[in-house]
């Protein structure tokens, strides 16, 4: 990255960021396995409705999560092509399907603060603090939260 | 069934298939001469063959029809009334083809009702004929009966105004005039008009078309290979040959193509008919339009056809089968399942997922779960039945046991896996045969042995037999009663110098004889084992290694019940393990197919341990397969031995035994 020695130092954190909805978020770097174009996925009847499907990625299943759904947001009316940040989780893998992957950043702790209170309440049960950037701020997404459908509560 | 009878049923039944669509046609448009013709020459080629073949049934029906519509081909007019008579009578003369179709005979039946009727309109027809036409000539007598009796007074009648005919030439309707001037008998005509249609068709077996068909193809891919090969290489002097062959090969497949399609037509034969007695019936004036198809419509109209088809799986959950609608069926594929992800697992309808061949994933459908939607399968209720039954399998240390007596008070049990069936048997078949009491069981002559039961002592005129099967043949064990069937561990507590007894144990709280069988079948089932004969104080050790926990079962009794100390393995690990743990054995029989370490494997690793490098090895195989025979034997297997063969199996033990000086 672009970071000096000086800022390496002050031991960052990195993220991968995504934009869905016109927000930042961002994923603990570790917690990353791949990003993928999500293909030919099928829909499963009776799943919950953020599921968007299942698809066949090189050879295993993964269950596709649409990150809009899953966050209540409308679907998205663009047109643009998904992409999909692959999580495993306990042996299992999952896709998060979100509008765009952005840059891979390291940020100082010094910018991170809390869910702010003006944070909207769906989101908090799935947000862990957000960053302080120069452009805005970008939303951590608590993957194991994410991944929690029974604890939703959010679509209703 | 006679050749000449085959191909006559097959052409009638094609040609009355015509005639439906025909007369209905007729009915509507009675003008049509040639029509009529065509309808007149089925009919009268049925009669002419069925008298020649000598199917009297057919031959006198058929004829009644064809008087009858020779009168409409004279010029009578056509009435509702008759067209239905003569629909009812190819009915019946079908339904006479299918019984001859079937045995090779007419069926028995009488036609009066068909022939009575066809009968008195083809006289009412004749009258007004007669009256209109030929009364002027005032030769034409209306005779009842003539010199030649056997002939329907019709058809008498017919043939005098025939002969009227031809002695007067008159202003006779020109066709018939045609026919009498050129043959001088309509019969003839007939037949040389039916040779010349037959000329056009040909029949030809579809085996025959199908493998015309294949050869084309085969054909077709030969020539698309040339093309290749010209292809690549450019200018060549093939070239041209290869044009000509290549045009002649499409032509050629186009051609058999044709000869394999069946007109559509064909399919809507019946419609006319149906919709002529709708109409009638209905006395409703009813139109039917069929317009036919070329290839192409008639394409499209079969694709249109096959999208309102609905195609239904069968599935089977618990003892119920249920059928499920689907758009399409795929194809059958071997998939792994494999488990939901956690997040679908409330999704109680799949059972898991898998990636196809072609990388899609697709959805488990779980029959139970469709079978709980509506109700009818208790989910819980079976899965306990299920762990019931395989609880039940388990308990592998019990033997099903049949309890009897004979002769003695005492108990006496033999273990039931042995017995084949259970027979009472009526005192008054039993026969005496070559010093032998036998008796016809099942199309064979079963021996009868009795077992301390005197022959005839018995008074209420049945034989409870015990049913055992040797070689193949049965063998019968006369007993004074069965008493009960009891699931019990077998333990032989005590051993016996007595013939015919194995040995004591306690079977429901009480002492019971172990019997053995072989001891009283002579040359029978369980060939006695000479290692047992009471010389021996220890039993032979014998360890049996199967996956199958059903071969387990099946076999240890039997081997107990015949004196062996069995241990039961179900892996070549376990064997390995008992290896170690310093067992030691007489004998080893073990299956050759097992999951893991086969048999052969396990033979290798056995001949490499000193302790055990001398115990005999017996294989046991469901396969029959000389290469595998060979195998084992090279892995040191004494003997090879079918997994359903009691009988070698226990021969093959016993000659291993005395061989091997095992248990002396």
């Amino acid at each position: 990255m672009s970071a000096d020695g000086n800022e390496l130092e002050q031991a960052t954190e990195g993220f991968v960021t995504v934009v869905t909805g016109g927000q930042l978020f961002g994923f603990r770097l570790e917690r990353v396995r791949d990003v993928f174009v999500p293909r030919g996925l099928s829909p499963v009847p009776l799943a919950p409705p953020e599921v968007a499907g299942l698809l066949n990625l090189r050879g295993r299943i993964v269950t596709a999560i649409d990150l809009r759904r899953r966050l209540g947001l409308p679907p998205r009316a663009d047109g643009g092509a998904p992409v999909a940040v692959g999580i495993e989780e306990r042996g299992e893998l999952y896709g998060l399907i979100v509008d765009r992957v952005g840059d891979v950043l390291r940020l100082k702790p010094s910018s991170y603060e809390a869910n702010p209170v003006n944070l909207d309440q769906r989101w908090t049960k799935v947000c862990a603090g957000v960053h302080r950037l120069d452009h805005g701020l970008m939303v951590v997404l608590d993957v194991d939260k994410v991944l929690d459908l029974s604890k939703f509560g959010v679509a209703a | 069934m006679d050749e000449l009878l085959a191909e006559f049923v097959t052409e009638t039944g094609e040609g009355l298939d015509q005639l439906d669509v025909e007369l209905v046609r007729f009915e509507q448009e009675p003008n049509n001469a040639e029509m009529l013709n065509t309808i007149f020459r089925l009919v009268h080629t049925v009669k002419g063959t069925c008298g020649f073949i000598g199917l009297n049934r057919l031959a006198k029906l058929a004829h009644a029809a064809e008087t009858l519509m020779g009168q409409y081909r004279d010029g009578a007019p056509v009435t509702v009334e008759g067209v239905s008579v003569i629909l009812a009578s190819i009915d019946r003369i079908k339904e006479i083809l299918t019984g001859l179709d079937r045995d090779g005979t007419e069926p028995p039946g009488s036609d009066a009702d068909l022939i009575g009727r066809l009968q008195m309109l083809a006289l009412a027809e004749a009258d007004t004929m007669s009256k209109g036409a030929y009364d002027a000539l005032g030769t034409v007598p209306i005779a009842a009966e003539d010199a030649r009796g056997d002939l329907p007074p019709v058809q008498a009648a017919l043939d005098e105004i025939e002969r009227a005919w031809r002695a007067a030439p008159g202003p006779d309707p020109a066709e018939s005039a045609k026919e009498l001037q050129s043959n001088g008998a309509g019969v003839v005509e007939v037949n040389a008009r039916e040779a010349h249609a037959r000329a056009q068709t040909v029949r030809v077996s579809v085996d025959t078309l199908e493998h015309l068909m294949t050869t084309v193809s085969e054909l077709v891919l030969t020539r698309n290979q040339l093309l290749d090969l010209v292809r690549r290489t450019g200018e060549s002097e093939f070239k041209s040959p290869l044009q000509r062959l290549s045009t002649v090969t499409a032509e050629l497949q186009e051609g058999i193509m044709k000869a394999r399609m069946q007109p559509i037509a064909n399919a809507w034969q019946k419609l006319p008919r149906l919709v002529r007695e709708l109409s009638l019936e209905l006395d409703k004036k009813i139109e039917l339009d069929i317009q036919l198809l070329d290839l192409e419509g008639a394409r499209g109209m079969l694709e249109r056809l096959a999208d309102s088809i609905l195609t239904v799986v069968v599935i089977q959950v618990g003892a119920r089968l249920f059928g499920v609608l689907v758009d399409s069926v795929f194809r059958t594929e071997e998939i792994v399942v494999k488990p939901m992800s956690s997040l679908l697992r409330d999704v109680g309808m799949f059972s898991g997922n898998t990636i196809l061949g072609d990388g899609s994933v697709i959805m488990i459908i779980d029959p139970n779960a469709l079978g709980s939607m509506v109700g009818s399968v208790d989910g819980q209720a079976e899965a306990a039945n299920a762990l019931a039954a395989a609880a039940a399998v388990a308990e592998e240390d019990k033997t099903a046991l049949l309890l009897f007596r004979a002769g003695s008070n005492t108990m006496k049990a033999v273990p039931i896996s042995l017995i084949t069936r259970l027979e009472e048997i009526d005192l008054g078949t039993i026969e005496r045969c070559n010093d032998e009491d036998v008796v016809q069981y099942r199309g064979a002559l079963m021996p009868l042995v009795y077992m301390q039961v005197e022959p005839g002592a018995r008074d209420d005129g049945v034989q409870p037999v015990l049913v055992f099967t040797e070689g193949g043949r049965p063998v019968g064990l006369a007993i004074d009663e069965i008493v009960d069937i009891v699931e019990e561990r077998l333990d032989i507590e005590l051993k016996t110098e007595a013939p015919g007894v194995i040995g004591a144990a306690i079977i429901k709280g009480k002492a019971a004889e172990i019997v053995d069988v072989s001891h009283y079948l002579g040359r029978g089932l369980g060939q006695r084992l000479d290692a047992r004969g009471g010389q021996a104080d220890r039993e032979v050790r014998l360890l049996l290694v199967d996956d199958s926990q059903f071969f387990r079962n099946m076999l240890a009794p039997l081997l107990k019940a015949s004196g062996y100390d069995v241990t039961l393995a179900a892996s070549a690990g376990e064997v390995l393990a008992l290896k170690d743990g310093g067992a030691m054995f007489d004998l080893i029989v073990s299956d050759l197919d097992m999951p893991g370490m086969d048999g052969i494997a396990l033979a290798e690793r056995i001949k490499s341990d000193p302790r055990w490098e001398k115990i005999p090895l017996i294989a046991l195989s469901s396969h029959t397969n000389p290469l595998l025979v060979e195998k084992s034997r090279a892995a040191g297997f004494v003997s090879y031995v079918g997994k359903f063969d009691r009988q070698t199996l226990m021969s093959t033990l016993q000659e291993c035994c005395r061989q091997w000086g095992v248990a002396a």
